[in-house]
């Protein structure tokens, strides 16, 4: 009996609380864009960049679970993989759309966006010039890779038909389009070679940058995959996570191997040591994103339980944060004295963004068969 | 073509705040932002301390500038003569210059709406019309002093050698970050000036490099290796269609 009513009242304050973060998001964010960035947030000329970018660049490699996913369903044919693709995918989607909004109210000039998509003024040498391109496309890739829902729901066959002979090519143009903008951007710090401080700072950020997003969209994949599981008790497909988790950890290794090599080459090995905390925080980001989830992935008795295989993708995820983080923020140096921290309002608008994504995510798998086992048709 | 520098002469700096006032009036820029801004730094202890003033933390109108290189609609362009301008026409305002920029110096006018950029132009205009930037105009003393930057590299060194051990035997700007146009000497260390040591190689070089070599070779080796699996696993699915067909028919 008890059970029973909160398993009722469960979605309720879910639907509640998330309604009210997503209309205050909403709320602060239009008066964002009417009042400027002075007044709403605690940027200053010593921290441009903030908790924005932070998450923008956090969120992009997040919901690369999506591009993964493409890869491994549709392009090696993996079909077994179609079925925990949708749910997947529909994530991705939304990280990007929250990542366009966060970018568009990060402009400070954002009356004028569309100058960015026009040819004439583009600098092909700015990575970010790149990053919005590729993320503008991307976005509109993973719309179509998403629509065989509608075309499903309200059965157009000939549509349906259509996508299925497109969607290789859609994917494969959503893979490439990944691979560019995951790797730019890491390229966006390289030219921030006398202000990020050397654990960060390398010639390789693209490389290093495309690879953590790779293997945080594995962490992603099994995260959603098992979350969904026990929210909608739909069983999902948790026998093909141990596959993935074996693969995160190849991944994983490869990147700490980089990563310590590249300090030996760079000659920069002291520093892991007598930074201070930016010392610390490498440690951090090496022990709970590196460490931990490769002990966990690599053996086959954790990697073949949800506790194992949740808390592996919760680590990776930890530690691509903290990553992120120093390398947008932290590990940047700044003028001597400056001092950043993010305003109410930056923290409601990434809040509201993430609860308005957790409704639409709601609202679509409630009315489209996202978790349809026919998904195998037609994702491809 | 001539490619223009300011120096600028720590040592005779009196702190009048003429070139402050003169950048101001020219440009009209919005309240609390300076283009050029005369700065005070205190050398030494009680009771022995000494001001040191001059204009600091401006744009340094590099040669290789990594603000022009980030911007991505080319709302910032590096002339000739050698001034960096701006075009806020054309600015989305991401701001991916200000954090680009190995000097700090671009600002934003953060009490606007619609803020912009605020850098000094090398008075581009002012130029144009055969004039100097204003703040050197009006510079008493000749601690700015707007030339040719071979001429002034010259002056500068000559300046050092006059001072007799007085001024420090380097000339910041002449190499840093591939060099810039607006050069320092001065008596006090450099890095006491909020001016840090910097490594002579521009920013911009691997980065460009990584966006005219990296990026196509990304898109293509990503586009090969996927359409390569795509054509293997078909092939093999195939092959395994046809035997399980060859077996079916035994
Ligand atoms: S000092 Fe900064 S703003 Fe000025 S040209 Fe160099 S990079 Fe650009
Ligand atoms: S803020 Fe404006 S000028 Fe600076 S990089 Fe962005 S678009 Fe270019």
């Amino acid at each position: 009996m008890i059970a029973r009513t909160q398993r009722r009242t469960a979605p309720t304050v879910f639907w509640v609380v998330a309604g009210v973060v997503g209309a205050l998001g909403l709320g602060v964010s239009i008066w964002r864009l009417a009042q400027g960035l002075g007044a709403t947030t605690n940027l200053s000329d010593a921290y441009p960049w903030g908790l924005w970018i932070v998450f923008d660049i956090f969120l992009i490699p997040f919901s690369a679970g999506a591009f993964t996913m493409a890869a491994i369903a549709n392009i090696m044919n993996k079909d077994e993989y179609h079925a925990i693709a949708r749910p997947v995918i529909l994530a991705g989607f939304l990280g990007y759309a929250g990542v366009v909004a966060i970018l568009l109210l990060d402009l400070a000039r954002w009356h004028q966006f569309y100058k960015i998509l026009w040819p004439g003024f583009w600098n092909l040498q700015s990575f970010m010039l790149e990053v919005t391109l590729c993320i503008t496309l991307y976005t509109i890739v993973l719309l179509l890779e998403l629509s065989p829902l509608l075309w499903e729901r309200f059965r157009m066959a000939s549509v349906q038909r259509g996508f299925r002979l497109a969607g290789a090519w859609i994917a494969g143009a959503g893979i490439v389009l990944s691979c560019l903008h995951q790797a730019s951007l890491g390229s966006l710090f390289l030219l921030m070679r006398e202000s990020l401080q050397g654990l960060w700072w390398s010639p390789m950020l693209p490389l290093f940058f495309l690879l953590s997003a790779v293997f945080s969209g594995l962490a992603m994949i099994i995260f959603v995959t098992v979350i969904t599981g026990r929210a909608y008790g739909y069983p999902g497909s948790v026998r093909l996570l141990p596959g993935l988790a074996q693969a995160a950890a190849v991944l994983l290794a490869l990147y700490g191997v980089l990563r310590l090599g590249d300090l030996v080459i760079r000659n920069q090995v002291g520093l892991m040591f007598g930074a201070g905390s930016l010392s610390l925080l490498f440690w951090g980001e090496i022990i709970i994103g590196l460490v931990i989830p490769l002990v966990l992935f690599a053996l086959k008795s954790t990697r073949e339980r949800g506790a194992g295989l949740l808390w592996g993708a919760i680590c990776v995820i930890v530690g691509l944060a903290l990553n992120r983080a120093s390398v947008g923020l932290f590990a940047l140096e700044r003028p001597a004295g400056a001092q950043y921290f993010p305003s109410l309002i930056e923290f409601m608008v990434v809040i509201g963004v993430l609860a308005i994504a957790a409704i639409a995510y709601a609202v679509v798998t409630q009315y489209l068969p996202v978790f349809s086992d026919k998904a195998a048709s037609t994702t491809g | 073509m001539a490619k223009y520098g300011m120096l600028t002469d720590v040592g005779k700096c009196i702190g009048c705040h003429a070139c402050t006032t003169a950048c101001k009036v020219k440009n009209d820029t919005p309240e609390g932002v300076f283009w050029t801004r005369v700065s005070t730094y205190e050398q030494g202890t009680f009771p022995d301390a000494r001001p040191y003033t001059a204009p600091l933390s401006r744009c340094m109108h590099c040669e290789y500038p990594a603000c022009v290189s980030a911007c991505p609609v080319g709302a910032l362009g590096k002339a000739e003569e050698g001034a960096v301008t701006y075009d806020a026409s054309r600015c989305v305002g991401c701001r991916y210059c200000m954090a680009a920029c190995p000097f700090h110096t671009p600002q934003l006018d953060w009490d606007s709406v619609l803020s912009s950029i605020q850098k000094c132009q090398l008075c581009a205009d002012r130029l144009a019309a055969d004039l100097e930037p204003a703040c050197a105009s009006v510079c008493p003393t000749g601690a700015l002093q707007f030339g040719e930057r071979a001429s002034l590299l010259a002056e500068a060194r000559e300046r050092i050698q006059a001072s007799d051990g007085q001024y420090v035997n380097h000339i910041y700007g002449q190499n840093e970050v591939g060099g810039t146009s607006v050069l320092y000497i001065s008596p006090v260390e450099f890095e006491s000036l909020g001016l840090s040591p910097l490594g002579s190689e521009p920013l911009t070089e691997l980065s460009e490099k990584v966006a005219v070599i990296g990026t196509p070779t990304i898109a293509g080796v990503a586009a090969a290796v996927l359409g390569g699996l795509y054509l293997f696993t078909k092939r093999r699915e195939r092959g395994k269609a046809a035997s399980t067909a060859a077996e079916d028919s035994k």
